[in-house]
């Protein structure tokens, strides 16, 4: 084979591959697979928890169609202050649009510790309560503050394990809420 | 179980590094010239440590603007999202660029590193086939079947087509073959970060082709056949 004849075959195969990989399966653009996982790419898990403010039940699977903030905290963890006026900045610029979900790790903090903090950073979203670890377990949380960003189509498009950094929170909360 | 719980929080991307590394570290064990497995064994470290390092601080060169009201400790907790990009492409060129001053950009170096490299990845593709699940279970098997074919391709009685460059232009092919059925997590213009990089695998190891094919025009005599067990 020849240098010409190579090198055409060569264009035509790289050409043909990246158009088949940008065409390819676009109805599957940002949906989530049927598989429920605590990751990236994966539906996120449902889950039901009483809300501090009424102890009233709050599930995810009522927030279907919208997307969504989830962040597990503890009153005790660094990272998870250092994060928090930047987390109310943000819910007062997107919460119209992205529901945010609080959930504190109650399991290991205490209901006095937790109320302080949201005194301290006048935290407008509502708060869930994880007493028995249950759901921090499923999402399979290993360090707090974690962070995950779910699409309209209940897709995890974003999992943060410590405090995110601000211009990434502001990104990826503007990807989900189009 | 402590030390499960241990490994357990150390993120993906630098599990999956150090398992591959481990993974050419052991099957460089098999190689007969000491040379070359001392150059390889001391580049795979080198691969290592400057993934680690450039994926974990990226976040203080593409957020310089958090130092200026963040904690410096908080701020060294964060890793971006897409650190691991930038830490495979900066340590494949300061690894390229270490063998280019000791002098060992050879053949026999190059695929030693690939062949390693590649039992490397292996390793990981089988472990992530107990991980991932749906799609994602798909592309792994995939993957996994491909990166062996593509070792016992390269380990067959050496021959003039398996030039390194040339496996990783196929490694690139095949991971953006398997992308295909996946769902687009994160989105950068025409592809995914997986996807560039895929693309950046295959342009560089076109442009390699290309290279070797102008050399062999230039002087046919020292460049025709690569002889791998020099």
């Amino acid at each position: 084979m020849n240098l010409v004849t190579k090198w055409v075959l060569i264009l035509i195969g790289v050409v043909t591959l990246l158009a088949m990989v940008v065409t390819a399966s676009p109805s599957k653009r940002g949906s989530a697979t049927q598989t429920a996982r605590p990751y990236d790419g994966y539906a996120a898990p449902d889950f039901t928890l009483p809300r501090l403010s009424d102890g009233q039940p709050v599930s995810l699977s009522q927030y279907h169609g919208k997307p969504l903030f989830i962040n597990f905290w503890a009153s005790w963890c660094p990272p998870c202050n250092a994060e928090s006026p930047e987390l109310v900045k943000a819910y007062a610029k997107y919460g119209s649009k992205v529901v945010f979900i609080s959930i504190n790790v109650t399991h290991d903090d205490t209901l006095a510790n937790v109320k302080t903090f949201l005194k301290k950073y006048n935290v407008p979203y509502p708060v869930l309560l994880d007493k028995q670890a249950k759901v921090s377990n499923e999402y399979n949380v290993l360090a707090l503050p974690t962070s995950l960003f779910v699409n309209r189509q209940g897709m995890i498009v974003a999992r943060y394990s410590g405090a995110i950094p601000n211009p990434e929170l502001i990104s990826t909360l503007q990807r989900i809420e189009k | 179980m402590g030390i499960v719980h241990t490994l357990q929080r150390v993120p993906s991307e630098y599990a999956g590094a150090i398992m591959v590394v481990l993974g050419a570290w052991i099957f460089l064990r098999l190689e007969r010239n000491q040379q070359t497995r001392a150059a390889v064994s001391e580049r795979a470290l080198e691969f290592l440590f400057t993934y680690i390092i450039i994926a974990r601080l990226s976040g203080l060169f593409l957020h310089p603007g958090e130092l200026l009201h963040m904690n410096v400790w908080t701020l060294l907790a964060q890793a971006p999202s897409q650190g691991w990009v930038y830490g495979l492409v900066g340590a494949v060129l300061i690894v390229l660029w270490r063998m280019r001053i000791h002098k060992q950009r050879d053949w026999p170096v190059l695929m030693a590193a690939t062949n390693a490299s590649l039992f490397g990845i292996a390793i990981w593709w089988l472990i992530r086939v107990f991980i991932d699940q749906g799609p994602f279970l798909v592309r792994t098997i995939g993957m996994l079947l491909i990166t062996v074919f593509l070792l016992l391709f390269s380990l067959r009685k050496p021959s003039t087509w398996t030039l390194p460059h040339r496996i990783w232009t196929l490694m690139a092919v095949a991971l953006l073959l398997t992308s295909i059925g996946l769902p687009k997590i994160v989105q950068l213009g025409l592809f995914t970060p997986v996807q560039w990089f895929a693309v950046l695998i295959l342009f560089a190891g076109l442009a390699a082709e290309a290279a070797l094919d102008i050399q062999k025009q230039k002087d046919p005599q020292r460049h025709s056949v690569p002889n791998r067990n020099e």
